[in-house]
């Protein structure tokens, strides 16, 4: 089983797109890693790429190259892209998050060790191991492992059972092993669509995600895809212990306040109830209903409906718009770096704080799919966003924020970050005549779109406007100016100061 | 004397606007506070330093652990009652070196400064090749001292 690394990912990608013989060195330093961790990133890759009749060919005093044909070019980097775990049915993992479903969905009745040592052709002292593991994995969740004479079974309150369920849900999305061909028939990939059909009725799947695209359109709001795929799961696990007899039973007071609450979230979530009914011929009580509009609340639904949603106004003691702002301040403190004037961050955030502090509240949990590759990319980033949010949870009382979140939270600050790097604010000195400096100014628009380009004057008037919101100074001849940098450039703009600029 | 700013491509300005630059003259008004040998640490076990640190404190200190980069470890106790620095060197394993520095304080406002500062320092590569070279508790208080 092969599963690629970033770097290593990377270096294959270095190897496709060089046509000449490279030296090791010239790879690792593009990689910054040392020659001997190269040496071994390309020992695995070349195990890998013995199966596809790829080579890497080494040659003394020149370095490496892979000899691969166009078409396997694509192949190849259609299939590191998609590199994920691939699952081993016979592995221990995958024989303990079997187990473990099957105690979490079957959670009325009793297994016993040698029932699973004999599902798996195991031996009894590898079940125990298993259940070992499991039962510390279920400590997470409040959950217990009980053995008796009778065998053995799982015992926790049903939130918690169903918290459980859905983090194994979440593993099983990981599946990239056969695809199920449904893309045309969801809006899901077709990996989360397989792996949440190994637990749930395909059927069932297709149908609840419908009746939450059909509340979509209602709402007027598009759910965010990691939203969606919890909130379909904690439906159709909903769906799956009502129908094995697991309530949720009167959570607490604010169940009734829903229920006599008047807003669109609220008959939305009692909408999707009656339809559950009519498909499935489940009762769902007023908890359960509750429980789908605390979802549906922590995913955003109602974002833009009323601008005060009964959550905001209601429930919510802490103020997101507090919350938001003392968050981008402390960033901006800790990277010397004034963030606290973008207002695509600023709302962004707030978009997304918002129901984050309903998950929050609920203690809702959501996956971010793209953790792993933001520790690696965004390592800094994700250093200074987790102790700025253990900061502002100390400072508001909040619940622990957990990683997943804010790996959520890093993709805001660095995409402000790199808009903020990106976006100059110019102004264009030159001596030319009118018609050559409007010729500059639409070639430096059209080469530097992401530049603001203020005014164009002349040398003589640079000393009577302001400088002050200026970031540096396109100028067609030398000045003497010492507040701002400056770039000098031919009148014309040539491809030469064009690269120049670019580099 | 000033010198006429005159810059040849946005890699230079990118460069000069970046933190790296800004991080020259460190500014570690905090930090300097480390300039107590009892507060500095080196190569010692984790285990020990807290228990240093929690003589003080009536209650056990909760630790938020952040690493921040490959070099850098922050512990954070914001449960503590008094305000406290702690640094440990760690550069006698094969593993490579790192700093360890650890925050007992309940102001999370002094307690972002204080991060601050160890941001800046984590920027300021000089000043951390030079900590994690250091291999007597002195070397590092005069380091904490310099300003």
């Amino acid at each position: 089983m092969f599963i690629f690394n970033l770097r290593q990912k990377e270096l294959i990608r270095l190897l496709i797109a060089e046509k000449d013989f490279k030296p090791i060195k010239y790879y690792s330093g593009i990689l910054k890693v040392s020659d001997k961790t190269l040496s071994k990133d390309i020992n695995f890759i070349e195990n890998y790429l013995k199966n596809k009749n790829i080579e890497i060919t080494r040659k003394t005093g020149s370095g490496i190259q892979i000899k691969i044909a166009t078409h396997q070019k694509i192949d190849l980097l259609n299939d590191i892209n998609a590199n994920l775990e691939a699952v081993d049915p016979l592995s221990i993992k995958n024989r303990r998050i079997e187990t473990l479903k099957l105690l979490l969905t079957q959670s009325n009745q009793n297994t016993s060790i040698q029932k699973l040592a004999d599902a798996y052709y195991v031996s009894k002292a590898s079940i125990a191991n298993d259940l070992k593991f499991i039962e510390d994995w279920l400590q997470s969740y409040d959950i217990t492992l009980d053995r008796s004479v009778e065998g053995t079974k799982i015992n926790g309150s049903e939130v918690n059972i169903r918290k459980a369920i859905a983090s194994i849900t979440n593993e099983l999305l990981n599946d990239t092993s056969d695809s199920l061909d449904v893309e045309c028939l969801s809006r899901l990939d077709s990996q989360t669509i397989k792996g949440l059909s190994k637990i749930f009725d395909l059927d069932l799947v297709l149908y609840i995600e419908k009746i939450l695209i059909d509340l979509e359109k209602t709402l007027e709001y598009t759910i965010g895809d990691p939203y969606f795929i919890n909130l379909l799961t904690h439906i159709l696990i909903c769906i799956k212990r009502v129908s094995e007899g697991n309530q949720i039973q009167g959570q607490n007071n604010s169940s009734f306040m829903f229920l006599s609450a008047d807003d669109a979230i609220s008959e939305s979530a009692a909408k999707l109830a009656l339809k559950i009914y009519g498909k499935c011929k489940i009762k769902i009580n007023d908890s359960e209903i509750y429980y789908i509009y605390q979802y549906l609340v922590s995913c955003g639904v109602g974002q833009r409906l009323l601008g005060s949603s009964l959550v905001i106004k209601k429930d919510l003691e802490v103020n997101y718009i507090d919350i938001t702002a003392s968050l981008v301040k402390m960033i901006s403190d800790i990277l010397t770096f004034d963030l606290t004037k973008d207002p695509l961050l600023h709302d962004g955030l707030i978009l997304h704080i918002r129901p984050m502090l309903n998950r929050l509240k609920y203690n809702i949990q959501i996956k971010n799919p793209l953790l792993k590759e933001i520790e690696e990319r965004f390592t800094e980033m994700l250093s200074i966003c987790q102790i700025v949010v253990h900061l502002i949870t100390l400072k508001y009382n909040l619940n622990t924020i957990s990683i997943d979140e804010i790996g959520y939270l890093v993709t805001y600050f660095q995409a402000a970050i790199e808009r903020e790097i990106s976006y100059k604010k110019v102004i264009v000195v030159c001596h030319s005549g009118y018609g050559t400096s409007q010729l500059l100014t639409t070639r430096l628009r059209r080469a530097f779109p992401q530049w603001q380009i203020g005014d164009v004057i002349s040398e003589h008037k640079l000393n009577t406007i302001n400088l002050d919101d200026i970031d540096f100074i396109i100028s067609t001849v030398h000045l003497a100016i010492k507040e701002k940098p400056y770039m000098l450039v031919s009148a014309l703009l040539n491809e030469k100061d064009i690269k120049n600029k670019k580099y | 004397m000033k010198k006429t700013l005159k810059i040849k491509n946005i890699k230079n300005i990118l460069i000069e606007d970046s933190f790296e630059n800004t991080k020259q003259d460190l500014q570690l008004e905090n930090l300097e506070k480390l300039n107590s040998a009892a507060d500095i640490y080196m190569n010692a076990e984790d285990v020990v330093i807290i228990n240093d640190l929690e003589k003080n404190n009536a209650q056990k200190l909760v630790f938020y652990e952040v690493d921040f980069g490959k070099k850098i470890q922050i512990f954070l106790a914001g449960n503590s009652n008094s305000k406290r620095l702690a640094i440990q060197i760690l550069n006698n394993t094969e593993d490579s070196s790192r700093i360890k520095i650890f925050i007992l304080n309940s102001d999370y406002e002094h307690a972002k400064n204080i991060v601050m500062e160890i941001y800046h320092l984590y920027e300021a590569k000089n000043a951390m090749n030079y900590l994690l070279e250091c291999t007597r508790a002195i070397d590092v208080q005069r380091f904490f001292m310099k300003k």
